[in-house]
């Protein structure tokens, strides 16, 4: 294959001066004339009914321009998965403190606040359940969704069940035969994990600016991660064509999984206030607010019994997890489901049973956090492979190998295993921790431990378009309906495009963020950019190269195979100066034979559903990327404390198109990985989010990374033959086996286990209490 | 209830009337139309509103604006000089320091403190440094190794 130009090229990327300038705009940078401010009016009861809502000391504040009621809210239920939701509480109940009950806009921030504070909501307080557990039963002390049954989802048939009146989804894996595994096992290791719910903490705070243009588009600009669902979702809720809604989403300070569709219901609820008022207005999410309201990382019970012989060989895996999803289902309807393909990609299992339930409560919403359950699964996967390798004195690194998934085994839903680069990632990290070489000890309160493990990382198949049209001076157009988040798509296809036309990286010109303009496409979930944007926008380039080649050919006698395109020529391949500059196609910008030269293309991978009583599938995701951690860590016996020293982190995500770019994606997650598995939890209390703020919920600074020379990236390619030249997707992957690698290190430091996350000082100082091993005066 | 305030911004005079309530970073933005200065938190917390203060690092939204007066502000648009950008801001740019960019801003000018203080940190002191600006999506490797690059520390 010919050496590549731009693709597999560290290039800059492409937005880096806009944003070291300050010149990069985000949501709450726009202006839009006549803005009214809005504040939300939230309930402060976990379950409630409303009796009624007094607002008219509200409208009396001078500068109060509209309020919305629950009345005014469209008569119908909506979600991003499961439609469970109002847009306000037409159903008269309130599910969980925060939920919004109505909307105030005003001239400014702080009038809409006075106002809001003004509104009187009068509830019947109900009784509220918060423990998944207790929810999950048959005969639960609450019902939070009473209507279930006659809820839709839409995206794809959800199953609850008759008898478990608060879940909402249970997928279900049947393979082989678990019961005669568990019998023929000579070692049995049963343990029940657990994982808090977290906060993504993008940097930026949800904002929306919504308006009304005068031929009736609804119109709005939102930090949000998917223009098209958040456009179909509009058309749903407010009863409207797709072509009179236009979603606007300029760069986006963050993501994380956290801003997807419409799950926080700002984009509805700031619409509605436009529409009453018949002005912009502006919602903006306080950080408190994020922290409440932006909808978190589900907290996970996973029970787990696993089955091996005495040499090492896995024969039974029975998983039992339950996702606390709070009051809605929304988003976390798909988590329940996805969940399970942690415990799929990875490892060859004979005989496994999966039982996976999204349960209400009356907590606040979660939904999609990066990993999307895969890190709440792999926790528990991760550290019984070091559990049941000790049982047997077997070398964990070894014990993983052995019951790795090789290419074209079929895994535990019916799939084949390809493209599967978790063995050499697995050897790479081995090599850079020393595996097998125990850490200086430096004595004193501090012990050091190394530890390992793996995961995978799904992506969902879900299709991307694309649109290029080539330019009289050779530059290229691309427009695609992705976002950028940090994630740096538009890099990632301005260099498939340079490759594509053999052009600078400098001639790729790229329109993205408007509905209006832009093809479909889902957006940047479920690390999904490379591999279906960048492969939509790849056979676009290739439609419009055909069409230039058609052209090229009538002038030089040649046929399409025989022409290539570089450096704004086409060209005869066994005669380079036999060439056609593109100029020479345009009069002024305008093609020579009419029509513009546009090249369009979708890009979709076919799945089958899954069978219902058994999750069987021949294809159920669109490719696994495959991850390998390891870290040594240093703990301390008298305080709990946690120090990560070293971390190595190898990734198969097929070939890196800008490997710079996705060593930064790693050490970012690794770094998400680290937080999320010693620093972060949301803590509840009734319901109430009791650390809304960067000081009582800790999200990693400078201090809690290792030092440079002691953070290692591995980029470990194997490349999918369906990925835009072998590409796959590495987003959520780096941060899936980090939790688990500094559960196993700390247990080769101390001998303690954690098995809840996160692992605090205070449940480590118990762990060794237990085993005697705690500092003593 | 509005009120006269004369600001030096970026080396330019300018008057506002504004509430006395209002900080620092919502009068840059919203009367200066200085967007560059961003708010994460509004409480003091993550950095991403770090203007210099004569010289000096502060989180301007913890700033009523009104205390601003008579002090030279540098914000992230007041760095490049006549199109040329500072060394900093090129350190981020060619090692891949920047991924969302909604914290970059604040890291570079909380980096110009410490560099204008201490032009040859160890890495270790511009890890403390900068201990007060949170990022989530690069993990601040790639940030430290700009900032010891563009203190001709590192290549």
């Amino acid at each position: 294959m010919a050496e590549l130009s731009a693709v597999g090229k560290d290039i800059s990327r492409t937005d880096a001066l806009e944003k070291v300038t300050g010149k990069a705009k985000f949501t709450a940078d726009f202006y839009v004339s006549g803005m009214l401010f809005g504040a939300i009016v939230k309930s402060p009861y976990p379950h409630a009914r409303i009796l009624r809502i007094e607002a008219e000391e509200a409208r009396g504040v001078p500068g109060v321009r509209t309020i919305v009621l629950p009345e005014d809210a469209p008569d119908k239920r909506f979600g991003y998965g499961l439609c469970d939701m109002f847009a306000l509480p037409r159903d008269g109940i309130v599910r969980c403190v925060g939920q919004p009950v109505a909307i105030v806009a005003a001239d400014t921030l702080e009038i809409a606040e006075e106002a809001a504070d003004k509104v009187r909501v009068h509830c019947q307080k109900m009784p509220a359940m918060f423990d998944v557990e207790e929810a999950l039963s048959e005969k639960p002390p609450v019902i939070v969704h009473p209507d279930l049954r006659h809820y839709t989802s839409s995206i794809f048939p959800f199953s609850f069940e008759p008898d478990l009146p608060n879940c909402f989804q249970h997928f279900r894996i049947r393979h082989g035969d678990v019961k005669k595994g568990f019998e023929e096992a000579d070692i049995i290791v049963e343990n029940r994990y657990f994982t808090a719910r977290v906060s993504h903490c993008s940097l930026e705070p949800r904002v929306v600016d919504a308006w009304v243009e005068p031929d009736g588009t609804l119109t709005v600009r939102t930090s949000s991660q998917t223009p098209t669902s958040t456009q179909m979702s509009f058309a749903t809720i407010f009863g409207v064509s797709p072509t009179k809604v236009r979603i606007l989403i300029p760069y986006v300070g963050g993501g994380f999984g956290g801003k997807i569709g419409n799950d926080t219901m700002l984009e509805p609820l700031a619409m509605m206030a436009a529409m009453k008022s018949g002005r912009p207005v502006r919602l903006v999410h306080t950080r408190a607010q994020e922290f409440v309201g932006g909808r978190h990382r589900a907290d996970v019970i996973t029970y787990i019994k696993d089955g091996m012989k005495r040499d090492g060989t896995l024969l039974a895996r029975e998983i039992r997890a339950i996702l606390n999803a709070g009051m809605k289902g929304d988003v976390a309807h798909v988590v329940a489901r996805n969940m399970v393909f942690g415990s799929v990609g990875t490892y060859r299992i004979p005989n496994f049973k999966y039982d996976g339930y999204g349960v209400y409560t009356n907590n606040p919403p979660t939904g999609a956090f990066r990993g999307f359950g895969t890190p709440e699964t792999t926790w528990a996967i991760e550290q019984q492979m070091d559990l049941l390798s000790e049982k047997i004195g077997m070398d964990p690194v070894e014990m993983r190998r052995k019951n790795l998934l090789r290419e074209g085994d079929t895994d535990v839903c019916g799939q084949a295993a390809v493209a599967i680069g978790v063995g050499s990632c697995l050897e790479k990290v081995s090599e850079w921790i020393g595996w097998g070489k125990e850490p200086v000890q430096e004595g004193g309160d501090w012990k050091k431990g190394k530890g390992i493990a793996i995961g995978n990382k799904y992506s969902v198949s879900i299709p991307a378009s694309a649109t290029v049209k080539v330019h009289s001076d050779g530059t290229v157009e691309v427009r695609h309906g992705s976002i950028e988040m940090g994630q740096g798509i538009n890099t990632v296809v301005t260099q498939i495009v340079a490759e594509e036309f053999g052009i600078p990286v400098n001639f790729v010109k790229i329109v993205l963020g408007d509905t209006a303009v832009c093809p479909p496409d889902h957006g940047p979930v479920s690390s999904r950019s490379t591999f279906f944007t960048g492969s939509a926008v790849r056979l676009a380039c290739q439609d419009a190269k055909a069409r230039l080649f058609a052209m090229a050919g009538r002038k030089l006698g040649l046929s399409a195979d025989q022409l290539a395109i570089g450096n704004g020529q086409v060209f005869a391949r066994s005669e380079p100066g036999r060439s056609i500059p593109i100029t020479d196609f345009f009069v002024h910008d305008i093609p020579l034979e009419g029509s513009e030269i546009i090249g369009t293309a979708s890009f979709m991978i076919p799945t089958m559903p899954p069978d219902p009583l058994t999750g069987q599938s021949e294809r159920i995701v669109a490719y696994y990327g495959h991850f390998a951690h390891a870290v040594e860590v240093a703990v301390n016996v008298r305080t709990g404390a946690v120090k990560v020293l070293r971390i190595v982190g190898a990734a198969d995500m097929g070939k890196p198109i800008n490997p710079e770019m996705a060593g930064g994606q790693m050490e970012g997650g690794f770094l998400m990985g680290i937080g999320t598995s010693l620093y972060e939890e949301i803590v509840l209390k009734d319901g109430v989010v009791a650390n809304p703020t960067f000081v009582d919920y800790r999200i990693p600074t400078t201090l809690e990374m290792p030092h440079n020379d002691s953070v290692k990236v591995i980029l470990n390619p194997v490349p999918h033959a369906e990925g835009p030249f072998g590409a796959k997707g590495l987003g959520e992957g780096v941060m899936v086996p980090i939790a688990p690698a500094i559960g196993n290190a700390i247990y080769n430091a101390v001998g303690a286990r954690v098995k809840e996350l996160p692992i605090s000082a205070e449940s480590l100082l118990k762990e060794l209490k237990k085993i005697g091993q705690e500092g003593k005066d | 209830m509005r009120q006269l305030l004369r600001l030096r911004v970026n080396g330019e005079d300018h008057e506002v009337w504004v509430e006395p309530w209002k900080s620092l970073a919502d009068v840059l933005r919203e009367d200066l139309n200085l967007t560059g200065v961003k708010i994460g938190c509004n409480e003091g917390q993550c950095g991403s509103c770090t203007v210099l203060i004569d010289g000096k690092p502060v989180k301007s939204c913890l700033v009523l604006a009104p205390r601003a007066t008579g002090k030279e502000i540098l914000t992230i648009e007041g760095l490049a000089k006549d199109g040329k950008l500072h060394p900093l801001q090129e350190a981020f740019v060619k090692h891949f320091a920047v991924q969302c960019g909604f914290c970059t801003p604040g890291f570079i000018l909380a980096a110009k403190g410490l560099l204008d203080e201490n032009p040859h940190p160890t890495e270790e002191e511009v890890r403390k440094w900068l201990a007060g600006n949170l990022c989530r999506c690069t993990g601040y490797v790639k940030i430290i190794e700009a900032v010891l690059s563009a203190a001709g520390s590192r290549p």
